[in-house]
Order: C-alpha cells, then structure tokens, then sequence
C-alpha cells in the first residue's frame, strides 16, 4: 500500500493509479453483477415457489381423494401453473401413490413431456447431471422410465448413478426390476456400509422373497449378512425371524447379536425364551443387545404367559450385577419399562449390596420419574438424601 | 545503509508482501468457487432424506460448554433439543458458571441429579453433579468446577455416549438439519474425523421459537463489518485451505468430531487460548506421525448461527484471544512448519498461517508506520500513496464481492436485494477503519504471547429475542 522508492518502480504513481482505475471498474462489474443476478434469480426463484405452492394445494385434495375430476383439474393447473410445477408435483407426490393411480401419474409425466426432457439429461456426459435425473426417472416411473433405470443400473460407470438407478427399480418393484437391481448390486456393490445397508432396507421392503433368495445365496460375506439381517429387521418381515434364528447360535458374536436385535424388534412369545437365553452370552454385546430385546418383546407382547414375563424379570434383574455397563444399563431400562414389577425389581436393586446394581436401578428409576427433581445443593459440601440414599459428589454411598 | 535507504527498502518488501498475500486469497477464491459448484451439484441440491438414510447415520454428542450463559443457555439448549437428526444427546457442561446459568437449566428442564459414574478418560477439574431431564431422555447437564471451555468440553467427552461428538458454543443456534448435513462426511469416508460447518452471523437473522427462520443482513455496522468478514473467510478461505488438505482450524463454535480420534491425541489442550485451533493442528500432526489416513473437511452448508460482539471493546477482546491463540498454537507445534513430514499442512498450511495470518498484522501496521517515516524523510511520493491505498481497498473490495457472488450464486441466504447491498457497503466500510483498528489490535497479540499469556477477557452477550435479532 505504500510506494516503493523510483529505484525498483519506474513510474509507482501512475501503475497504481492504472491498477485503480481498473479495479474499480471490475469492482463496478462485479457490484452490478451481484445486484442484477439476486434480483432476477431471486424473481425467478419466487416464482417458481408460487407456481408449485399453487399447483399443490390444488392437485393434492385430488390426488388424496382419488378423484374423478383429477384429470381436468391436472389440465387446468397446467395452465395456469405451468407443466413444470404439475411435474414436481406428481413426481413428489407419486412416491405415496399406488396401483391405478401412481400409473395414471406417469402417463401425465409422460405426455406433458417430463420424462422425455429427464431421459435427455440421463444422457448427459457430466455425473451430477445424470444423477439428477436418474433421480427423477424412479420418481416418474413407468415403462420408459423402467427402460431407463435398467439401463443406468447394469452399464453406467458412475457409482453413486447407478445406486440412484437401483433405488428407482426397487420402488418400481416389478419382479424384472428388482432382479436387475439385485443383479447391479451384487456386481459392484458400494463401498459405504450405509448405502449397502439402504439398499438391503429398500429390497427387504419391495421383495422379500428376493431378499431372502439373496441372504440364502452364499453371495455375502459374514459382515455383509449381519448388515442385510439388520435391514431386514428393520422392515419387519416375518421371514426375518427365521433367517435371525439360524444365526442365535452361531459362532460369530456379532452375528448373534444381530439376530438378537432382530428377534427383539419383530419376535413374539415364542422368542421370549431364546432371548432368555441370550443374556446368559459369553459376549457383553450380545447380552446388552438380549436386554434391549427383552425390553421391546416384554412391551410388545404383555400378553406373555406370567410365569414367562416373571421369568424374564428375575433373570433381568439378575443382570444389573453384570460387569458390562451396557448390559446393566439395557437390563435397567428394560425392568423400568415393565411395569410395575419390573420396578418393584428396581425399587429392591437401589438397597442390594451391589453397588453396580444400586447404580443401574437409581437411573432407570429417575429416568421413568420415580426420583423427585431437585434443586442443586447450596453447599456443596452438603449430603443429599433421597429415598434413604445418600448423594455425594462421586455417586451413591450407603 | 542510509535511514531512507532501509525505510524504502522496507516498504517495497511491504509492498511485494501485499501483493503476494492477495494474490493467494485470489487464488483461494477462484479454487472456492469450483469447489463449491461442484459441491452445490454433488450434495447440496440433493434433498437432505437423499443424503443420509436415516438407518445408517452415526449418534452424535453435541457437547455445549458454558460459563456464564445465563442469557442464553436456554434457547441454545432448546434449540439443541430440536435438531433433526435421528439419535443424538445434548450434554451441556456448565463450567463454574458464577451467574444464573445453571439456575436457568434447573427452571426450565426439570432435572434429576443422577451419580457420576463415569470414565475419566480424559483429566478434567472436579464434577460436582451430573443431572438428567426428565421431559427431555437425551439431555444431560454438568455441573463442574471452572477450568476453561477445553476442561469443559473434555469432561463432556467424559461423559458422552456416542461415537461423533459436536461442539457448539452456549451463544449459538443451529439450522434443524445442521447436524444431518455435517455428519454425512462421516457416514461417506471412514477416513474423516473432524468436519467444520459454516458460522453466520446471527444478528439480523429472524428467529422464531429458537430456530432461525430467516437471514437478513445485520443492522449496526459492526456486525455486518463482521458478517461480510465470515462470509469471505468461511467461503473462501476455509473452503481453499480444506481442498488443498491444509485445513489447521475448525470454529469452536460448530464443530463435529470422531470422538476417539480426540481421545487418542489427549482431548482439548489449555496450553493455548484457542483450543479449536490448536487441536486440528494437532489432529492434523498426530495423523502425520502415526501415519492414520485421517481427514479433516470444512463443509459450507451446515450452518451454525452465532452472536458476534456488538461493541468494540468485545470485538477487541475476541481478536486478540484468536490472534493469539493462533500464534500460539503455530508455535507450539512448529516443528510441522515446512516439514515435508507433514504434507500440504506442514509445506503449505503452516507457513500460510504463520506468515499471513500470524505475521499479517505485523506487516501491515509497519506499512502503515513507515508513511509517516518517509514523508518525514521527503522520499514519500504522496500521490503514489494514496493511489496504491485505493489499489489495496479496491482489491479486497473485489474479494469480498467475490464471495458474495459465491454466496448468492451458491447459498442465497440473504434474500432482500436490500440485505446485499448492505452487505457490500459493508465491504466498502470495512477497509476503511474498521480492518486498520483489528490490525492494530492483532499486531499487539503478539506482543502479549511473546511478553505475557492473556486470558479470554469478557464479551457481553446479548438474549436471543424473538423476531429479529438485534
């Protein structure tokens, strides 16, 4: 900012008053730039949010109601919105259509021209793009969307295009789509651990038979089959329980695990007894994950035989003593959220001469609000006593 | 050499440092705008159900350290508590707040002391109580002796549960899918263990119920002489610095980390009075040493809005502290700078930061001194000065255009024309004052790191009202 003597620059004054010159017309440039490109983007963006505000709150009461005057209202809304507003529309909206309908809505997408101008940016040289609109083809659906996914799944070179194509096929879930789906994946499947377990989520939902086939199949590695199980129990099938029982007892760990989350989420009474079982473990994660499953199996089925359910108590309170915080934490949970005799079982844990077992009760009572909410203490240096227990800086005492 | 002789020379040296020095943060802006493009068209356009399946995310800790927050905590926690994100707990750790702080957290969350039963796995000053919320399962508050925001946030590390842990600052709301958008990175790369979000400037902004619903430009000068500075130095030159792998900070107040990784290199450091900077430093060292793949990213749409001073003498404070805590935390591990041990950190990102950053200051107030020093000695050509202090005003008036463009073509937060404007006069005002007194205060700062170690001094903070922020 300062000038330099006249030995280095020749002429300092009149390069920099150059150089200001210039920069302030660049500066200028840019101003104008900035200002003109908010203005018109910002118009534009508004526009765009009113036409398909507009076309939604009309074509939606419509497309809930099934009804008879869909078809001119989607004419209508055309021209006063646009198509590409009824295009965004039916495409968001054609995820939570079904049957007559969901095709009915491709039609339109097909002849108002949608698909034809995605199909062309399905062609494009640039991923991102092709992304894009893969994207929109499995929310467009129909033949020639179908056609398309097809295609993008089994040959495009992109990963990330051809998981999009695969998840458009998944929703489609004709048969042809889903084995070419399955086909794509087991080819090249994703290197992330999450896009793998979403897309054993989507195929568990859209075909279980498949699923199956493709856990049975000797395809997968261990790894892999503990990620598929775990995206089967998510989506509840009850072929899950079947498949979850033949890994209860082997010999990976975190395979038993798996199964034991599994059980817990979609088992019944029958599978209260294995899970008993299970908190028994050599492994602490096997077992916390029999407490967290017993919480789940004890609430969804309250119809269990009492002596079951008592049974199930006892060796969860048993539990509380385990060297495993996670265990003794999930057992807790799992007596607090049992009702009253799983709290009877908590109540008699805070007074045990374990001072794990004191711990974990205290928690999960205060977690269901059994402990009254205090105050803290003026003088720190001042014991607390709540329900006959001591509270000191550091944990419980006797 | 005569007195002229070595005033002159020394200016040209100032002279070709100020060229150097701009042409870098040109540099770092055209590098910005491509990444940003391609990470507009990558990630940012898709929707947010898209980017993370909501079965294969990561639980996150979000760790709040505070010390006299009482005018805020409230609405921070409540607006921690609202996040969308599919598990995760808020652990706020109250740091021997001697005002209303944990007063305020006990009126409004109903909470239980439960035992401190937990690890010490990093050493921290003595936790008197550890409570529960019983209308909120996820929140979890601390209450410990003071011993600094790095004591406080070790202790919450202590204590937390999950894998990823979060640190926001006390005075800070996030945007609801914030914690969504930064965690993807980690569900992408196994290598990433730290992920800087981007800080806005909350004062403006409309807030209801806790939550920013809408972005303006800030209406006091100081503030959007600040706003201009963040979007410039978060678009471009943390969005730079992260693509060239040389990355050496990510902000205190948003920051999301493998938790282990922290504990392997011993949690957060109170050598230094910046303990944001000095442990990416320190990541980005220890993953060098013992060879770990690690990665750390800046991302520029998780946004974490924050309260910026509102009077000079705060303003002041705050620079001074991250000057030297800069300065600090470049010394304390110099043994990175130019080290090809290190990589583009140690090649580039060290000397980049030492130089420019650390130095800058130095520099430019030396240019500054020596007008004066040649005029006195008749070799000052005055009109040259002047045109040549335009030339500097214009150019980094061109940069912040620059990234406002970056802003409003990529992000468009600011939606009134109005706000623009008002955030380019502000890059109009900025070089007009405002930069010289910052300049002259971080040039100090490292007269105090070399003479004397300060502390965080006081910042007042201001409630978060709702409507418009003040």
């Amino acid at each position: 900012m300062t000038p330099s003597s006249d030995s280095l620059l020749r002429d300092p004054a009149s390069i920099a008053s150059n150089g200001v010159v210039w920069l302030f017309i660049i500066v200028v440039v840019l101003s104008i730039i900035v200002v003109v490109h908010h203005v018109v983007t910002e118009r534009q963006r508004h526009l765009k949010r009113l036409r398909f505000e507009s076309a939604a709150l009309t074509l939606a009461p419509h497309l809930v109601a099934l009804s008879s005057n869909l078809d001119r209202e989607i004419s209508a809304t055309r021209l006063r919105c646009g198509e590409r507003a009824v295009a965004l529309v039916l495409r968001k909206s054609r995820y939570d259509l079904k049957g007559e309908l969901a095709d009915r809505a491709s039609t339109i997408l097909d002849e108002i021209g949608e698909i034809s101008r995605v199909l062309h940016e399905a062609r494009s040289r640039r991923d991102w793009r092709r992304l894009g609109a893969v994207r929109a083809l499995g929310e467009c659906g129909g033949a020639r969307a179908r056609k398309a996914l097809i295609h993008a799944a089994a040959h495009d070179r992109s990963d990330d295009v051809r998981g999009a194509a695969r998840e458009g096929l998944l929703y489609d879930g004709t048969d042809d789509a889903v084995r070419v789906a399955v086909e794509s994946f087991v080819k090249a499947p994703p290197q992330r651990d999450g896009a793998r377990h979403s897309f054993y989520i989507r195929l568990a939902a859209a075909s279980e038979q498949q699923m199956t086939a493709l856990m049975r199949s000797g395809l997968l590695a261990v790894g892999e089959q503990k990620l598929a199980l775990e995206a089967m129990g998510d989506v509840g099938r009850r072929s899950t329980l079947t498949l979850a029982k033949d890994h209860l007892l082997g010999p990976d760990a975190e395979m038993r695990a798996t199964a034991i989350r599994v059980i817990g989420k979609g088992g019944g009474e029958g599978e209260i007894r294995m899970t008993i079982r299970a908190l028994d473990d050599d492994e602490w994660y096997v077992r916390a994950a029999a407490a967290r499953a017993l919480e789940c199996l004890l609430n969804l089925r309250p119809a269990a035989s009492a002596t079951l359910r008592q049974t199930a108590l006892e060796r969860l309170q048993r539990r509380l003593s385990d060297p495993a915080w996670w265990v003794r934490a999930n057992s807790a949970r799992a007596l607090a959220h049992a009702g009253e005799e799983g709290r009877v079982l908590l109540r008699s844990g805070m007074e045990s001469g374990d001072a794990f077992a004191r711990d974990a009760s205290f928690a999960a009572l205060g977690m269901v609000g059994e402990l009254p909410v205090i105050a803290p203490k003026e003088n720190p240096e001042e014991d607390l006593t709540i329900g006959g227990q001591t509270l000191r800086p550091g944990g419980l005492q006797a | 050499m005569s007195l002229s002789t070595f005033v002159t020379t020394l200016q040209s040296a100032v002279l070709a440092y100020f060229m150097i020095v701009n042409t870098i943060y040109l540099v770092f802006t055209v590098i910005a705008f491509l990444d940003l493009l391609s990470y507009d068209r990558r990630v940012r356009r898709r929707q947010i159900s898209d980017l993370i399946s909501n079965v294969t995310f990561r639980p996150i800790s979000v760790i709040v350290p505070a010390y006299n927050e009482q005018q805020t905590i409230v609405s921070n926690v409540n607006s921690m508590l609202g996040l969308a994100y599919p598990e995760f707990e808020v652990i706020v750790v109250n740091d021997g707040s001697i005002d209303e702080t944990m007063k305020r957290l006990l009126a409004s969350f109903s909470l239980f002391p439960v035992p401190n039963a937990n690890r010490q796995i990093l050493k921290t000053k003595a936790v008197r109580s550890v409570y529960r919320s019983i209308d909120h399962p996820n929140l979890m508050i601390i209450d410990k002796e003071n011993g600094g925001k790095s004591d406080a946030l070790n202790a919450g590390i202590n204590v937390s549960s999950y894998p990823l842990f979060c640190s926001i600052d006390a005075d800070s709301l996030l945007d609801s899918d914030a914690l969504l958008r930064i965690a993807k990175p980690f569900v992408d790369d196994d290598r990433v263990v730290a992920a800087g979000g981007i800080v806005r400037v909350i004062n403006g902004a409309e807030i209801e119920g806790d939550r920013v619903v809408g972005s303006g430009a800030p209406k006091k000068l100081i503030h959007y002489c600040q706003a201009i500075e963040y979007v410039r130095g978060f678009l471009t030159g943390r969005t730079a610095l992260a693509r060239m792998n040389s990355l050496l900070i990510i902000s205190g107040a948003f920051g999301l980390f493998l938790k282990q990784a922290i504990i392997d290199i011993g949690g957060y450091s109170n050598q230094t009075v910046c303990e944001d900077m000095e442990l990416v430093v320190r990541l980005q060292r220890f993953s060098k040493e013992r060879r770990r793949p690690w990665r750390v990213i800046f991302l520029p749409d998780p946004v974490c809005w924050t309260q910026v001073p509102s009077d000079y003498r705060s303003l002041m404070r705050q620079r001074d502290r991250w000057q030297r805590g800069l300065i600090e935390s470049i010394f304390l591990h110099f043994r990175m700078f130019m080290n090809p041990q290190y990589g583009a950190v140690g090649m580039f990102g060290m000397p980049f930061y030492l130089f420019f950053e650390a130095l800058g200051p130095v520099v430019e107030l030396i240019g500054y001194l020596a007008l004066p020093v040649l005029w006195y000695l008749g070799v000052l050509d005055t009109s040259a000065a002047v045109m040549f202090f335009i030339l500097a005003v214009l150019y980094n008036l061109m940069l912040s255009l620059l990234a406002l463009i970056i802003e409003d073509l990529l992000f468009q937060r600011y939606e009134r024309a109005s706000d623009l404007l008002r955030m380019m006069f502000a890059a109009c005002f900025e070089f007009l004052g405002y930069r010289q007194i910052l300049t002259v205060r971080r040039a100090a700062a490292l007269v105090t790191v070399v003479f004397r170690r300060g502390q965080w001094g006081h910042i007042t903070r201001e409630k978060f009202e709702e409507g418009t922020a003040a």
